[in-house]
């Protein structure tokens, strides 16, 4: 595995330890960015090994974002799965990077409610980077919207094999929810499958809370 | 599962599914089914997992699964097929399959494949609930109050061992699990 430092402004100590991590933040929120951004950053682009699985965004958007956050600079692989119809097609994808940056992957999941495809594609990728040693982040966003295709329970068995498959892959994975838009009973139902819960306060501090924290 | 499991063997070769039934009977409760329709009647909630032959004169596997589903009953279905199943029915929500000739030792991991998946549903199931217990519980109190409530801390306990159980039983690694398990 990775050798190199892992950075991370949120988790001042030992974030590549952590392997799914929950953020609650209002949805494009630019504080919610920030927090993608600086967990999706813990280690050097060139070591990195990104998935990004939008069901909001398109992913030019996706790749925008991290563009904006991090210039030119590209992990040294990338994975989308872009859930969902979405304006704009993924056929007509151009991400205007130069032509010698890696090459950004796109898998295309048309029906939200197919998690068996959606599990399947998310371990394909995730395969592919096997016998790299690169340091994987994922970024999920958003449960919230998974949520409006699945039922709790259902989600709920759904992220338990998911973060299975990213604490055997030593990845970093972490999941988009907007707090506003469940009950304090879906969120902390949810909670039980993460190692930690980021949360943004109402002064905009990020609020860390580890599994084995308290209680 | 603490009792014996029960397994439904259908096939309308009749000497195959006792057959299957005979090499079965050494670890589980076996019933068979020569038809279809046999199937349907013999299906109870007792029953953990079926073998349906997909090619029967009366009611095909196929429909016979879409009856189990229908019904809602928990049990998994392993297909018996001629030949390797095409996409036409991978969407069908089989479990599994088997092509024929099947031997003694593809049956039997088959249905412990299959049984396992029922035990990680049971165990999910209750990570689960307790999870939305503990959810409950965690509405509307201070950490203090929850640290000395005895009630919290005994979920808790019960929730960290049906974690640890239930992640001990992924293998964590084929797109398998996500087949089987939605």
């Amino acid at each position: 595995m990775v050798e190199a430092e892992s950075e991370s402004a949120i988790f001042s100590e030992g974030v590549a330890e952590l392997s799914n991590i929950l953020v609650l933040a209002p949805a494009l929120d630019p504080h919610e960015d920030e927090a993608c951004m600086d967990l999706s950053t813990i280690s050097p682009s060139s070591e990195t090994a990104m998935l990004s699985i939008t069901f909001t965004q398109s992913p030019d958007e996706r790749i925008e974002r991290w563009r904006t956050h991090n210039g030119n600079e590209q992990p040294a692989s990338m994975n989308i799965i872009s859930v969902g119809e979405k304006t704009r097609s993924t056929a007509s994808f151009n991400p205007g990077l130069e032509s010698n940056v890696h090459p950004i992957s796109i898998a295309a999941i048309s029906d939200p409610r197919d998690l068996t495809q959606l599990g399947i594609e998310i371990t394909e990728a995730l395969s592919e980077w096997q016998d790299r040693s690169l340091q994987i982040v994922v970024c999920f966003h958003s449960l919230t919207t998974l949520l409006q295709y699945a039922d709790l329970q259902r989600v709920f068995r759904f992220l338990h094999v998911l973060t299975g498959r990213m604490e055997n892959v030593d990845a970093v994975a972490h999941y988009h929810l907007n707090p506003g838009a469940h009950d304090q009973q879906t969120i902390n139902t949810l909670t039980t499958l993460f190692d930690a819960v980021v949360e943004l306060t109402d002064d905009d501090q990020w609020q860390v809370r580890q599994r084995g924290g308290h209680g | 599962m603490t009792a014996t499991p029960t397994i439904l063997v259908v096939d309308d070769e009749e000497q195959l599914a006792d057959l299957y039934a005979e090499w079965l009977s050494d670890e589980y409760t076996v019933k068979t089914a020569y038809r279809g329709q046999e199937a349907l009647t013999k299906l109870d909630s007792d029953v953990d997992v079926v073998l349906l032959d997909r090619r029967m004169p009366d009611i095909a596997g196929d429909e016979v699964l879409e009856t189990i589903r229908e019904r809602d009953l928990t049990c998994r279905v392993a297909m018996v097929t001629a030949v390797e199943p095409d996409f036409d029915i991978i969407e069908m929500g089989y479990d599994d399959y088997l092509v024929k000739p099947v031997d003694t030792a593809d049956l039997h991991s088959t249905v412990e494949e299959l049984l396992e998946l029922n035990t990680y549903d049971t165990k999910v199931q209750e990570l689960y609930s307790l999870s939305s217990k503990v959810a409950t519980l965690e509405q509307g109190k201070s950490e203090s109050e929850l640290a000395q409530s005895e009630e919290y801390q005994r979920l808790k306990d019960r929730l960290d061992r049906a974690r640890e159980e239930a992640d001990t039983m992924l293998d964590g690694s084929s797109a398998q699990d996500f087949r089987q398990l939605f």
